[in-house]
């Protein structure tokens, strides 16, 4: 057991090591630390913590184009209130036909693809590695405006846990121009979400 | 009067918990206050150590507690500084022989003549340390830029939040080594901050000096050259409200260090 | 000529020059400071107190001190007669500065009289890279932590002032044969000092000891000294027996008292027994008491308490405790805190090879650690003197050998 929590432990390392390889000793001790804080408050094992990231990357990807290795999760304590704090480099924001495109093949896939996840979820509630690769098909389209999407601060307390409700989610997002604000603060709520759902499954 | 009950803490040992007590106590008193320093961590007390006052102890907090003795018989003032009295640990008992209330009471006793009521706590998050917060309305969380001494931090904190009693709490990073943060093999003052989000009472630089002032059985707040005394003063004068700015612990390169960093260079 | 000023005018035998010093703190923390210093052990200190009045205990405090950093205290140069007469009483040879100080060198043909400390200094100097004399010279004053450290001696002035590379090597070479020599001249110049001084009594000190008290505080003086250090708050070098009462007062005294109506429960009306005040004193004989016999090695925070005696073969480390109502007898280094005749028998004793406590109690009385002496841990040693801690006069007193009950 210690064994796969380990290994899992590096991997979720490695994820954030690769990318920095000058790295010194004090950057590796404060992202080890990040880390190992995050957990400490919130009790998410890095298992958990690696598939909430992986979905969320997933989730967001549907919308504007991201770079996947930059990604930074953190949990922050603001005044007893806990904060996920999000930010993915952007490298460029997708135009309506293409989110349109995206989100008309989910909602064909919706129904399939639920199934399919609920079946995951029963089977493999605990070890949730297996989760298969997203199937991505937007293009990569290199752009030179790369806009950062700072995550802005969404307190949750860690006790409450709101009400999923996957169709309102995906009606919201049809909805989405790509005005980054809103989409910010729907990628928050889609987060507060995740995370409660994360709650939940735990 | 009602004075002020700190409780220096920290979770991880071996960070300085007992060596800033003994310090801060020292320079409050210096500066002229009336303070009592506790030792909770029975069994393995070493505040008495630190002051020079290992062979005045006639009566400890558990005898207090058990009611062998009166509790300013327990007191054993400072060798040099009459503001400055010491409660000792017993070091033949272990933590059960004192209750938080027991503890809460004694340092309610204290407050009323007494400006500053430093309480040194035991490493760990058990008993000892539930004791030692008991009575405190504040407290310093002492940490080192390592990983694992922040890690214990923040959960003390999180603690310490969740205690009402604790109106508030500090930071306070000791054993800071200036040319490794330079060299960015050590977490910086402002890294430490940034993942602990809590408000920095003191940055005290590894001294060698504390040592030799350890081995002396006299703090180092009372050298005035070294700068981790110096460090220690501001903090005693940052606790009493006064706006002290941070010392400035970046290595200086005087045309001397220029020298040596050339010979230094040179052998290695 | 400095602050300090230690005269080595024999190998075993020196004289250290506290006249200037401001009080008795002052005087223990330079005697220390010189004590401390490497290979400085093992001496016969005379110490010239030039003026200053010392009371005897306050002399038998820094006695005490300087036994305590293994070396021995055997007379005084002293102008005050108040010290002069606590000397006496001590069983310490008495002489006026000058007096004493030119009698001993005259006496002692110069060569011998200084090739020891020489030999000494230049050994180590020479253990030093070979640089400049001077600075060596420094860097070993340095490294003896005496700031004022000063050699009394013009020629080794004079030495230094020269270009003295070979000159130094030379020296010692001859000042390493001259060792031998004034050794063998030690005795009879010790017999030559003796005659203008009372010095068979410091002879009696020197090799009779075993017979003599080597600790003996006398309570009201104790009290005196207290009483001292409330004014002075400062007079640390005593190694004072107190009555646990006394010593509360006095510490509390000037301490804001709690009202007794906010010490609530932690006033016990009903002491009997348990603090030292409630302890009826008595003096019976420990002999007739069970012994607890142990074989191990009593680590800090442990406690063995007993209705009896104890005996210990092995160490009580600092931090350790062992309360009996007889006696206590430690074969090994007695580190902790100690407690005999908890029940008030003041016919108790402390014993152990080597008496090194943080307090020591016994029945009603407690005597601590000097705070100058900083010996944690004693080094453990085949030549321990067996130790023996004993109330006389309502003082504790401790005798270097154990000695039969009369």
């Amino acid at each position: 057991m210690k064994d796969i929590f380990a290994d899992l432990y590096n991997k979720v390392l490695s994820f954030f090591n690769k990318t920095d390889e000058k790295s010194n000793a004090k950057d590796v001790a404060c992202n080890r630390l990040k880390l190992v804080l995050m957990q400490d408050r919130t009790n998410l094992t890095p298992a958990i913590m690696d598939r909430m990231r992986r979905e969320l990357i997933e989730l967001l990807s549907k919308y504007m184009e991201l770079d996947r290795e930059l990604l930074d999760l953190n949990f922050e304590h603001e005044d007893e209130q806990m904060a996920l704090m999000l930010s993915i480099p952007v490298i460029r924001a997708k135009n309506e036909d293409e989110i349109n495109e995206i989100l008309a093949k989910e909602d064909e896939e919706k129904e399939r693809l639920e199934e399919l996840a609920k079946a995951q979820e029963k089977s493999e509630d605990s070890d949730s590695d297996d989760e298969s690769e997203d199937s991505e098909t937007e293009e990569v389209i290199e752009e030179d405006d790369e806009s950062d999407v700072d995550a802005d601060d969404e307190s949750q307390e860690e006790s409450s846990e709101e009400d999923d409700d996957d169709d309102a989610e995906d009606d919201e997002d049809e909805d989405d121009d790509e005005d980054d604000d809103d989409e910010n603060v729907d990628e928050d709520s889609k987060k507060e979400k995740f995370f409660s759902k994360k709650k939940k499954e735990k | 009067m009602a004075g002020r009950v700190i409780v220096i803490t920290s979770g991880k040992g071996g960070v300085g918990k007992t060596t800033t007590s003994a310090n801060i106590g020292t320079a409050l008193a210096k500066l002229g206050n009336k303070v009592v320093l506790i030792d909770t961590d029975i069994g393995l007390r070493n505040l008495d150590l630190l002051l020079g006052l290992e062979n005045r102890i006639v009566y400890t907090i558990v005898d207090v507690v058990e009611e062998r003795c009166k509790l300013k018989q327990a007191l054993v003032k400072d060798k040099k500084n009459p503001n400055l009295s010491l409660l000792a640990a017993a070091q033949t008992r272990d933590k059960t022989s004192v209750t938080s209330e027991q503890l809460k009471d004694i340092c309610d006793q204290l407050k009323k003549k007494n400006d500053f009521i430093l309480v040194d706590c035991p490493a760990g998050i058990e008993q000892g340390f539930q004791n030692a917060v008991a009575g405190a309305t504040e407290a310093i969380v002492v940490t080192t830029p390592e990983m694992s001494a922040v890690r214990d931090a923040d959960r003390i904190i999180g603690l310490l939040e969740a205690k009402e009693e604790i109106e508030s709490y500090k930071l306070l990073l000791n054993r800071v080594r200036p040319k490794l943060i330079e060299q960015n093999d050590m977490m910086s003052v402002e890294d430490v901050v940034d993942i602990l989000s809590t408000d920095l009472i003191g940055v005290i630089p590894e001294d060698t000096g504390i040592i030799t002032s350890t081995n002396k059985g006299e703090p180092i707040v009372n050298d005035e050259e070294a700068m981790a005394g110096k460090a220690y003063r501001n903090v005693a004068k940052r606790i009493m409200g006064e706006d002290v700015p941070l010392l400035d612990l970046t290595p200086k390169k005087g045309f001397f260090d220029k020298i040596k960093d050339l010979f230094t260079k040179g052998k290695v | 000529m400095g602050n300090i000023n230690m005269m080595n005018y024999n190998k075993e035998k020196t004289i250290i020059d506290l006249s200037d010093s401001l009080n008795i703190s002052d005087m223990g923390i330079k005697l220390t400071n010189i004590l401390e210093t490497e290979g400085v052990e093992n001496k016969e200190l005379c110490l010239n107190l030039g003026n200053i009045d010392l009371k005897q205990s306050q002399l038998l405090s820094i006695k005490a001190l300087i036994e305590a950093m293994q070396s021995k205290l055997i007379a005084i140069e002293t102008t005050s007669e108040m010290t002069e007469t606590a000397a006496i009483g001590l069983g310490l040879t008495v002489g006026k500065p000058s007096q004493l100080e030119t009698d001993e060198f005259a006496s002692m043909a110069e060569p011998q009289n200084d090739a020891p400390s020489f030999s000494e200094t230049f050994k180590q100097q020479d253990s030093t890279l070979n640089q400049n004399e001077l600075s060596s010279f420094e860097q070993l004053k340095k490294m003896n932590s005496i700031g004022d450290f000063v050699t009394n001696s013009e020629n080794l002035q004079e030495v230094q002032s020269e270009n003295l590379e070979e000159e130094t090597r030379e020296f010692l070479n001859e000042a390493e044969n001259e060792v031998d020599e004034a050794q063998d001249l030690y005795e009879p110049k010790e017999k030559e000092i003796s005659a203008p001084g009372s010095i068979e009594s410091a002879l009696d000190v020197t090799f009779g000891i075993q017979s003599e008290p080597s600790f003996n505080i006398d309570n009201n003086e104790a009290k005196e000294t207290v009483e001292e250090r409330a004014e002075t708050n400062e007079n640390d070098v005593i190694f004072p027996t107190q009555m646990f009462k006394e010593q509360l007062d006095e510490d509390y005294e000037k301490t804001e008292t709690i009202e007794s109506a906010e010490e609530g429960k932690y006033v016990l009306l009903d002491t009997e027994g348990i603090t030292p005040e409630g302890l009826e004193l008595i003096k019976s004989n420990t002999s007739d008491l069970q012994t607890l016999y142990l074989t191990q090695t009593l680590r800090s925070g442990q406690t063995v308490s007993f209705e009896g005696n104890i005996f210990l073969i092995g160490d009580a480390h600092p931090g350790s405790e062992i309360n009996a109502t007889g006696d206590i007898t430690v074969w090994g280094i007695l580190g902790g805190i100690v407690h005999a005749g908890t029940k008030g028998n003041t016919n108790a004793k402390v014993r152990a090879l080597k008496l090194n406590p943080i307090q020591l109690r016994i029945a009603h009385l407690y005597s601590r650690r000097n705070d100058t002496v900083n010996v944690p841990y004693v080094q453990k040693s085949n030549e321990f003197t067996p130790e023996e801690a004993r109330i006389e006069n309502e003082q504790i007193v401790i005798y270097k050998t154990l000695r039969r009950e009369d």
